[in-house]
């Protein structure tokens, strides 16, 4: 039987609640993450989250659209105000040229076809918009975490986690260029507050943010 | 809804409004007259998860 785009969502339609609950016991984490992302995503213009899941980074970086696979999360997601679309990011249900920004926050390493995501993305942004993409690198200390222990997590059972390398020589592989990077996350055994720590560029943290232009 | 598209062939789609509340349509479908397929809006949320996807899932 053919793989679908979608095959990874059940655990996120049975476990919506519990996903959503980590973001409440990492707070420090989660904060550390929005920091980053923040850093680089433009002040103005109409933006969506690709990914949204539970609308846990676009309510608060006031992307006011986004697209998700999985209605349960879609449902969460609408209730903190975002309008939310099912749909798949390999098959986008956009039209050309129609946003400024696509965030997608963990959403790469859910993917089944990265490349065909990212023409997706690419179509439906205008010329000289953003593509954002964060991620847990997998080189790093919680990707090799994360990648080691993933056969035991109801949610990253079917991730591919990503490196930087691989990201980046997707991008342009698609056409986006002029990218810029900040990074979170440098205490991964926990007990720090990585709050206030992000830095520009990458190689020292586990989470990852670019930033490309079409 | 003037950002939406079909999935599958990116043509333009067709509105059909069953229940509306402050300008949200809570409920009704899309319909794309190039596939032939009707996608349903239910609970306020499009479905556009392209079809085999959508059958997939059920």
């Amino acid at each position: 039987m053919e793989k679908g785009f979608a095959v990874g969502i059940a655990p996120f339609e049975h476990y919506a609640v519990q996903y959503d609950d980590w973001f409440v016991r990492h707070k420090s984490i989660y904060e550390a993450e929005l920091e980053a992302i923040r850093q680089l995503l433009p002040l103005s213009g109409n933006g969506i989250e690709i990914g949204v899941g539970s609308g846990r980074f676009a309510a608060p970086l006031d992307i006011g659209i986004g697209v998700e696979p999985s209605i349960n999360m879609g449902k969460v997601a609408r209730g903190r105000g975002i309008e939310v679309v099912q749909g798949v990011a390999e098959a986008l249900p956009f039209r050309d040229c129609m946003f400024d920004c696509a965030l997608l926050v963990t959403t790469i390493c859910f993917v089944d076809d990265i490349e065909l995501s990212l023409k997706e993305s690419y179509r439906i942004l205008k010329s000289g918009a953003y593509i954002i993409i964060a991620f847990i690198d997998v080189t790093s200390p919680v990707g090799q975490l994360y990648d080691k222990h993933k056969q035991s997590s109801e949610f990253y059972r079917v991730a591919v986690f990503r490196s930087i390398p691989e990201v980046i020589s997707a991008l342009q592989g698609t056409g986006f260029g002029g990218m810029v990077f900040a990074q979170a996350i440098f205490h991964p055994s926990g007990g720090q507050d990585e709050t206030a720590i992000v830095k520009r560029g990458y190689g020292e943290g586990s989470f990852v943010v670019v930033r490309a232009t079409k | 809804m003037h950002i939406l598209a079909c999935p599958v062939c990116k043509g333009d789609l067709q509105l059909t409004v069953e229940e509306e509340r402050d300008g949200d349509v809570l409920s009704g479908s899309l319909f794309c007259s190039h596939c032939q397929h009707s996608y349903p809006i239910v609970g306020g949320i499009p479905n556009l998860l392209p079809p085999d996807e959508a059958e997939a899932q059920d």
